[in-house]
């Protein structure tokens, strides 16, 4: 009998240690850094345009572009997560635009270009075109094959800036201040505005994370590659100006597996199907390290090809897995209309 | 000979872009049918036609995501549009399941997602904007003649939304949302500072503003995006709060005549359950009581037409909602998940269908039996 009771105990207390997410653990271990990074990442780019454009030169321009990229990839590191600051005021679009299929960039680029307003002293880039205001357009201005002369150079400045000042914000929204967004996230409750149980809260970041491989899949590879070899679109490709494409979908999927290693994997303690996400991972990180040329060249590339191939089938069934069988083992819900309404 | 080359070239470009329709004609006779559009785990979007106890009745694939919905008053025809900022609406017999016509959007304009058909089912009217001015229109098309376009009214606002005729069949009331938005960034709200949503009372004649009626001025950012109206055409409007979502707002407004608008707060422990999001809205079969859901708190809210807090109903990720016709006052609602649940007039769920791997999306429409 005291021996039933004691086994009945080991499995309520294991069974709580099971479904106590630590969202704490999550926002100071996952959140937080990779916003404190997009913010330093964007600072560095902010000194590095200021520098260009106080005394340009080749070696300053390559450090802006190198800046650039930095900076760009900190965000790809940071796109996977689709709540909270990053939506307030717009910001996830005026970081980035894309896909951009109707070509705003260039045209509201090119439009503003030839605005008088942009070399007045009191130009606002944060009250213009969302697709001027991030890297799409600064990608366009720092890769052109040109160098950015006066003209461009304030705008450039301008977006630097811009860039610096959300990351910041973010930050500061998420972290400090009388309500910051940190108080919310990490206590799930009845009577939380926002997230009113853990199962919510999972379900919200299990969608993000969802989110993100789906922009993978369905754009980032999808796009580039059309249906066949010879239709493929290699400048429909996410960065290939800067030749950040394959960068990119790194930088996503390491952020995507470390969202999953802090939120999701404690709750599986090694059961499945954490191996199978893992192997997942595992798989999709090493057939991205075979592919050896940029995405706008590789989906055009007889060998290569095939290799974008294979990653957009793995990265699939990866997702398949995060949407059936995590969903099924800790008893979440992606949502639909919850998440996307209108 | 031509006519089968046409037929052909349609059907051939019907496998690539819009896959096939199906149709089990005499099924569901007699049971609660409903139309709404879906998705599936596989990125498809179709509309789809369904009876309550899980037949499947129609599946039109779409070439996106489809969202708001329309039947002419004979039940002949449904009009689906396409999810804001949407390019297509479509017409689709609902005896055979065949389109029947393809509406593109006409140049600078672009869909929003709601339509009506008039009394007459002559016409049908879409929400639409204007998008390089900004303003919203109604895109007035003839059902008579392969759905022209005749021309537009003025929404008296930015981003119409759903709209309604009143029992006059002349006055037409139109959800301006007040948040303007591009087809070249899609989804990017512009305007959230200065945004001014209104419910606007147009004569469809002459387009004329019969009266209009805004949120009080601190409110200014409580976007007015779904109606219903009642057969003694009491206005119940949902809305969504764009502002700090720390404060919690009343989100939901009955409406009558030249009257102000009188918001609706649910008690405090329901109103905070509703994070700032109603997705739809519809009045019973009698205009007695209304229904409003909230699927990120995934709930139901019930209402009297006069305004009171009657109850709730618990549906994770539920959207759609209708009203149950002939017999019994109550509400059919979707979620996301694939259920259709009924609610009876004492507002109790009595029943639940599942309808597997379907996702239903944010608007449902109950046919009459």
């Amino acid at each position: 009998m005291p021996n039933r009771i004691i086994l009945m105990l080991a499995l309520l207390l294991s069974h709580a240690t099971a479904r106590a997410y630590d969202f704490q653990a999550v926002t100071d271990r996952h959140v937080l850094p990779t916003y404190r990074n997009l913010a330093e990442r964007t600072a560095e780019l902010d000194a590095a345009a200021r520098a260009y454009c106080a005394g340009p030169s080749g070696s300053a321009l390559a450090h802006l572009q190198a800046g650039y990229r930095g900076a760009f990839l900190a965000w790809q590191g940071a796109q996977h997560l689709r709540f909270g600051p990053v939506q307030y005021l717009s910001r996830e679009y005026r970081f980035e635009l894309w896909p951009d299929e109707r070509g705003a960039v260039g045209r509201h680029l090119g439009q503003l270009l030839d605005d008088p307003a942009l070399q007045q002293a009191d130009f606002d880039i944060s009250q213009k075109s969302v697709a001027v205001q991030g890297f799409s357009a600064m990608e366009r201005l720092l890769f052109a094959g040109t160098t950015p002369d006066a003209t461009a150079c304030r705008l450039v400045v301008a977006i630097a800036a811009n860039l610096r000042d959300m990351a910041e914000g973010i930050v500061s929204d998420w972290s400090t201040g009388d309500d910051p967004y940190v108080r919310y996230f990490a206590v799930p409750a009845p009577g939380n505005p926002l997230f009113a149980s853990e199962a919510e809260l999972a379900g919200r970041l299990l969608n993000s994370l969802h989110t993100e491989l789906e922009l993978i899949v369905a754009q980032k590879l999808a796009r580039p590659l059309d249906k066949s070899l010879d239709r493929a679109r290699g400048k429909r490709a996410e960065g290939w100006r800067s030749r950040t494409g394959l960068p990119a979908i790194a930088a996503n999927l390491a952020a995507c597996h470390a969202l999953y290693r802090h939120a999701f994997a404690p709750e599986l303690a090694d059961a499945s199907p954490d191996p199978q996400i893992e192997a997942a991972f595992a798989q999709a990180g090493s057939t991205l390290e075979r592919l050896q040329m940029p995405l706008a060249d590789a989906v055009a590339d007889p060998g290569q090809r095939a290799l974008v191939e294979q990653l957009q089938a793995e990265l699939s069934a990866l997702k398949q897995l995060l949407a059936r069988d995590l969903t099924a083992a800790l008893g979440l819900s992606l949502g639909f209309n919850s998440l996307d309404g209108d | 000979m031509a006519i089968d080359r046409r037929a052909f070239i349609r059907l051939g470009l019907g496998g690539l872009l819009l896959g096939p329709a199906m149709v089990m004609a005499g099924t569901g006779a007699g049971r609660q049918r409903l139309l709404s559009c879906r998705s599936d785990d596989s990125g498809g979007h179709f509309l789809s036609m369904v009876d309550v106890d899980g037949g499947r009745l129609l599946d039109v694939a779409l070439p996106g995501r489809g969202h708001g919905l329309a039947v002419d008053p004979m039940q002949l025809r449904a009009a689906v549009f396409a999810r804001r900022p949407g390019t297509f609406a479509w017409i689709v017999d609902l005896a055979s399941g065949q389109v029947s016509h393809r509406i593109a959007a006409a140049p600078g304009r672009h869909f929003y997602g709601h339509g009506q058909f008039t009394a007459d089912g002559a016409r049908l009217l879409c929400s639409e904007n204007d998008y390089a001015s900004g303003d919203g229109v109604i895109g007035v098309y003839d059902a008579s003649d392969s759905y022209r376009r005749l021309g537009e009214l003025p929404s008296h606002g930015v981003g119409p939304h759903e709209i309604r005729l009143l029992a006059d069949g002349r006055t037409l009331v139109i959800a301006n949302g007040g948040i303007r938005t591009h087809p070249d960034l899609p989804r990017v709200k512009s305007n959230l500072a200065s945004m001014r949503p209104n419910l606007a009372y147009v004569d469809v004649a002459s387009g004329r503003l019969l009266h209009r009626h805004e949120p009080e001025g601190r409110w200014h950012q409580l976007s007015i995006r779904h109606i219903d109206v009642s057969p003694d055409d009491r206005v119940a409007v949902a809305m969504q709060f764009e502002g700090d979502s720390r404060l919690l707002p009343p989100l939901i407004a009955i409406q009558q005549a030249e009257q102000p608008m009188r918001l609706l707060s649910a008690p405090d422990g329901v109103q905070r359950r509703l994070r700032n999001y109603c997705g739809s809205v519809a009045f019973d079969a009698d205009g007695r009581r209304f229904a409003v859901s909230s699927p990120r708190g995934g709930l139901v809210t019930f209402w009297s037409a006069g305004g009171d807090y009657l109850g709730l109903h618990d549906q994770a990720d539920a959207c759609g909602i209708g009203r149950t016709d002939g017999g019994g006052q109550g509400f059919v609602v979707s979620d996301g998940g694939g259920a259709v649940a009924r609610v009876d007039e004492d507002l109790v769920a009595t029943a639940r269908t599942s309808f597997s791997g379907y996702r239903w999306d944010n608007h449902l429409l109950t046919l009459r039996r």
